[in-house]
């Protein structure tokens, strides 16, 4: 009678999750086509050259913090310089030692001091100087230089600065297309209720050919842990935030590259330099923001990609960026844990927060079915058939969702041109599930942990 | 017979410029993007390059800044077709050292008056 | 291995088959979810494949049609600006009819390319590509397009019509101006203020539904590049209930400079919208319009923080010399944005501002003082 409840027990629970994964993937997949097909039909028709050469553009200040690169600076400022906006400047923070950085923009763009004002006073660490070209022909540039305080510091310092209705925040690791930010300032100019974000589909530069600053032809990476990272950065921006924006909701992996309306990100606090995923936990302080101002909102997700970033494709970094990421998203988790099913913000609080902790417990709920599987099989308590039967199915259902990630990839935007780059990914969904997935997991699960140990 | 080089990315407007100048004797070449034009401009000797603005990778105004920045070449006058006439751009433009800025709508005929002119100005140079 | 794939059919066989209905209910459901993720993993993979290869036949076929379409166009191009426009299309028209017009693809192509080089020559040029597209009859499905019931149909009908500048179907596009759906209401407002240019902004009457910022930038780049158009007072609007229409024609009284509509902005100064109140503070002070000062001065104070900071900038604008009292006693006010916008306000005024600010420094304290000096500095403020 025991092993017969613990063997239900045991299948029932690995079929609950069974059946609640596929729902939430049908649920995220046909949001997420709404969501292309809505924008690619209101985007069909129009065309970004009237706000090119209006004068009522809003302002945009691209910021870069420059933290730990290892490549020269010039080539990424060269690339945001030929940035195709009418009413744009480019803030380069850099931080701490990074004196051959400094030193090499002052000859390339031929840098003097200036003084600088600002209205904003977001607390940040103490700005050594500030750089402007005596060209006028770079006059969209602005230097700074200030002591070792993170990206989020080094941000939140450019933010003091800027004098731009619109910030655009990113890392060098970025590469934007030339008519980016056309297309991010596009929302904040259509939307009805007011837009206090605008974010992107990002595909990986890995293995692209660059040139000056440009990317000129997308790649599939050749490495196999960049590979990897292609396929669930296409799952994560093209299904799951595709899905999240429909809903109007903050998606965990907020990261990468982010347009946010100054006056709002400055209302909301800023920039938090404490926190290890400082874009998740600025959004949803904005949206806190807007809920407590009784303000509609709105979280822009341009579908289509205007950005590539350049992926770790050591192990030993990749793992810490995500334990880093997850950290974050734990830690942020926390700090607003008064969100959870509070009424009072609406669906952030009602359905983005829960969703979120629901996502975050995922793995602890697989590994704790696999620990019991493999008690089960010891102690021969379980009917091996339908675990495997249970299982495989997890699996194929996976491969599914890798395989239609692609379609989705290849219908909407066929930024991989190449008839071989999508053979690799369909058949990289295979293998992805039994190989990537378990790491991704282990990292998740391990982050907790140390945050704890912490 | 005097050489042009066009640079132009649409298909349409680089026939038509190709047929229309052919037509009043010039010796027509083709170039579909900027790199492409900048290649031919280190192969052979023009006498006036008319380029678009508005290209993939690497842009008209990079091709002026190639061609006015280089010893060789800088004396080739060049004409630069946009459909954006923003003050901006014309002066940064002109800043590069281009020679005539013609905005899209523009008239054809207008354009291959021009095109003589310069072409007969650099002969007379020579 | 022939072995073991033979075992594996048998026991699927066995599986499916003959034991299927012997299993649990939470068994099946997922052996059928397998099953279904097994032939979807398959069908996205044939999807795939097919897709890619009719496209390719598809581009390749069309890129030949295309170079054949250009090639006619561009010996129709060449000849334009040289002979008469009737002849050039009695001349080249046979060979354009011989086209198999009624096969939408090529239809499509040549549309494209002739609204392209219509928008890309003016003068006769343009004459001859707007005779040849009537001519050739490729109007008619356009105008049965307006009233299509899919959106996109007729948004392309509309931009089709409107580049080629079929005047006649004007009314019928009137009518989308206002409609619910935001494409198709900013592309029949563009194409109206196009065809229509005696009375372009006529929908501006009636339009309830909002000019979204997106909109105003669009219109405002169509209206001030069409040249030959009837330019009324955009005053007669500023009284619109359609706070959108009040804000788009402020853009344009400002572009055009129309100072008779200064007392119509002054009105606005107490406008319930604070957005409107701002723009039309703004352009007071951009248009220099000295009759305004002392209306705004008399608003400042029940006015919020960001209005006061425009309305001080204004003045700065305007620098009559006649609010500088007012300048002077905002230059010592608690807030620290204010204070800077007074002196910056005050450095504006007419050739003495400098002089005048510096006197506030010989009276001011250090942080005050600071100020100034950022404020005097002409170089590099970032």
């Amino acid at each position: 009678m025991e092993a017969f409840s613990f063997e239900s027990f045991l299948n029932f629970g690995i079929f609950a999750y069974v059946c609640l994964f596929i729902c939430f993937s049908v649920v995220t997949i046909v949001l997420s086509s709404i969501e292309i097909s809505r924008y690619k039909r209101k985007n069909r028709y129009e065309t970004f050259k009237p706000l090119l050469v209006s004068p009522f553009a809003p302002s945009v200040s691209v910021i870069v913090p420059v933290i730990n690169l290892r490549t020269s600076i010039v080539d990424t400022v060269r690339g945001l310089l030929a940035l195709q906006y009418n009413n744009f400047d480019i803030i380069v923070v850099i931080e701490g030692n990074s004196d051959l950085h400094l030193i090499e923009l002052t000859k390339f763009y031929q840098l003097q001091s200036a003084r600088y004002s600002s209205l904003t006073h977001i607390k940040t660490q103490k700005i050594n100087g500030c750089y402007r070209s005596a060209n006028p022909v770079f006059s969209k540039l602005t230097v700074v230089n200030k002591t070792s305080g993170g990206r989020a510091d080094a941000l939140n310092a450019g933010i003091n600065i800027s004098k731009s209705d619109l910030v655009l925040c990113m890392d060098t690791d970025c590469f934007l297309d030339q008519d980016s930010l056309l297309k991010m300032v596009k929302p904040f100019l259509e939307e009805r209720e007011q837009v206090i974000s605008a974010s992107s589909v990002v595909h990986l530069a890995n293995s692209s050919e660059k040139k000056d600053g440009h990317l000129l032809k997308l790649k599939f990476p050749k490495n196999i842990l960049a590979a990897f990272q292609a396929i669930e950065y296409l799952k994560i921006f093209v299904i799951k935030r595709m899905a999240w924006s429909n809903i109007n909701g903050i998606p965990l992996f907020s990261g990468t590259v982010n347009l946010f309306d100054r006056e709002v990100l400055i209302e909301s606090g800023a920039y938090n330099s404490e926190a290890l995923s400082p874009d998740f936990e600025l959004l949803i302080r904005m949206g806190r923001y807007m809920h407590d101002n009784a303000k509609r909102y709105k979280l822009a997700y341009i579908a289509e990609p205007v950005c590539r970033i350049g992926v770790p494709e050591n192990l030993q970094i990749l793992s810490r960026e995500r334990r880093t990421w997850n950290g974050g998203v734990l830690q942020a988790l926390r700090l607003h844990k008064n969100l959870f099913l509070n009424f009072k913000y609406g669906r952030l609080g009602l359905l983005n927060f829960p969703v979120c902790m629901l996502s975050l417990c995922t793995p602890y709920f697989i590994i704790l079915l696999l620990i019991l599987i493999v008690a089960g099989a010891f102690l021969s308590n379980i009917n091996l058939e339908f675990a495997g039967i249970l299982l495989f199915t997890g699996y194929f259902f996976s491969v599914l969702m890798s395989v239609i990630t692609v379609l989705y990839e290849e219908s909407s935007f066929r930024s991989y041109t190449s008839g071989r780059d999508i053979i690799k990914m369909l058949l990289l969904g295979f293998v992805e599930p039994v190989i990537y997935q378990p790491m991704v997991l282990y990292w998740q699960i391990t982050s907790a942990f140390a945050k704890r140990i912490k | 017979m005097a050489k042009v080089l066009v640079i132009e990315d649409e298909e349409l407007m680089i026939k038509a410029l190709e047929f229309r100048l052919k037509k009043d004797g010039y010796d027509v070449s083709l170039a579909r993007d900027g790199a492409q034009g900048i290649e031919m401009l280190s192969k052979a000797t023009y006498d006036l390059v008319i380029t678009d603005i508005m290209m993939p990778f690497v842009s008209g105004l990079e091709v002026v800044s190639h061609i006015k920045g280089s010893p060789v070449l800088k004396n080739i006058p060049v004409i630069v077709l946009s459909s954006i006439g923003l003050e901006r751009v014309v002066m940064e433009a002109f800043s590069l050292g281009v020679d005539d800025f013609i905005t899209k709508p523009f008239n054809l005929g207008e354009l291959v008056i021009r095109v003589k002119k310069f072409v007969n100005q650099t002969n007379v140079f020579n | 291995m022939e072995d073991a794939f033979f075992s594996i059919t048998s026991y699927l066989q066995n599986l499916f088959i003959s034991r299927l209905s012997t299993f649990p209910v939470f068994i099946i459901i997922p052996l059928i979810a397998l099953v279904f993720s097994v032939i979807g993993i398959l069908e996205v993979y044939i999807y795939i494949a097919v897709t890619r290869v009719t496209a390719f036949y598809k581009r390749t076929r069309e890129a030949n049609l295309k170079d054949r379409i250009i090639a006619m166009l561009a010996n129709v191009l060449v000849f334009s600006d040289i002979d008469d426009p009737q002849a050039i299309v009695a001349h080249f028209l046979p060979r354009f009819s011989r086209l198999p017009l009624y096969r939408g693809t090529i239809r499509r192509l040549l549309v494209s390319e002739l609204l392209k080089s219509h928008s890309s020559f003016n003068g006769r040029v343009a004459e001859v590509i707007q005779e040849l597209y009537l001519q050739l009859k490729l109007d008619r499905k356009a105008r049965k397009n307006l009233s299509s019931r899919r959106w996109e149909e007729q948004i392309e009908a509309i931009r089709e019509l409107t580049e080629m500048s079929v005047k006649e179907e004007s009314e019928k596009i009137l009518k989308y101006t206002n409609d619910r759906n935001p494409s198709l209401r900013l592309e029949a407002q563009v194409s109206f203020i196009r065809l229509c240019i005696e009375n372009p902004f006529r929908f501006m009457d009636f339009v309830c539904e909002p000019i979204l910022e997106w909109h105003q930038i669009v219109l405002f780049e169509v209206v001030t590049k069409t040249e030959s158009m009837a330019r009324p007072r955009f005053a007669i609007w500023l009284n619109s209930k359609n706070d959108s229409v009040v804000s788009f024609c402020l853009k344009l009284i400002e572009y055009y400079q129309q100072f008779d509509a200064v007392p119509n902005l002054i009105y606005l100064i107490n406008h319930y919208n604070p957005v409107i109140r701002g723009a039309a503070i703004d352009i007071l002070g951009r248009m220099g319009a000295e009759v305004a000062e002392s209306h705004l001065v008399r608003a400042y104070t029940d006015q919020p923080n960001e209005i006061q900071l425009k309305i001080i900038n204004a003045l700065g604008m305007i620098g009559s010399g006649k609010s500088i009292s007012f300048l002077n006693s905002q230059a010592k006010s608690e807030d620290f944005a204010i204070r800077l916008s007074a002196m910056r306000a005050i450095k504006a005024h007419r050739d003495d501002g400098p002089e005048l600010l510096n006197k506030l420094f010989n009276e001011g304290v250090s942080q005050d003082r600071e100020i100034i000096e950022l404020v005097l500095n002409e170089r590099v403020i970032v």
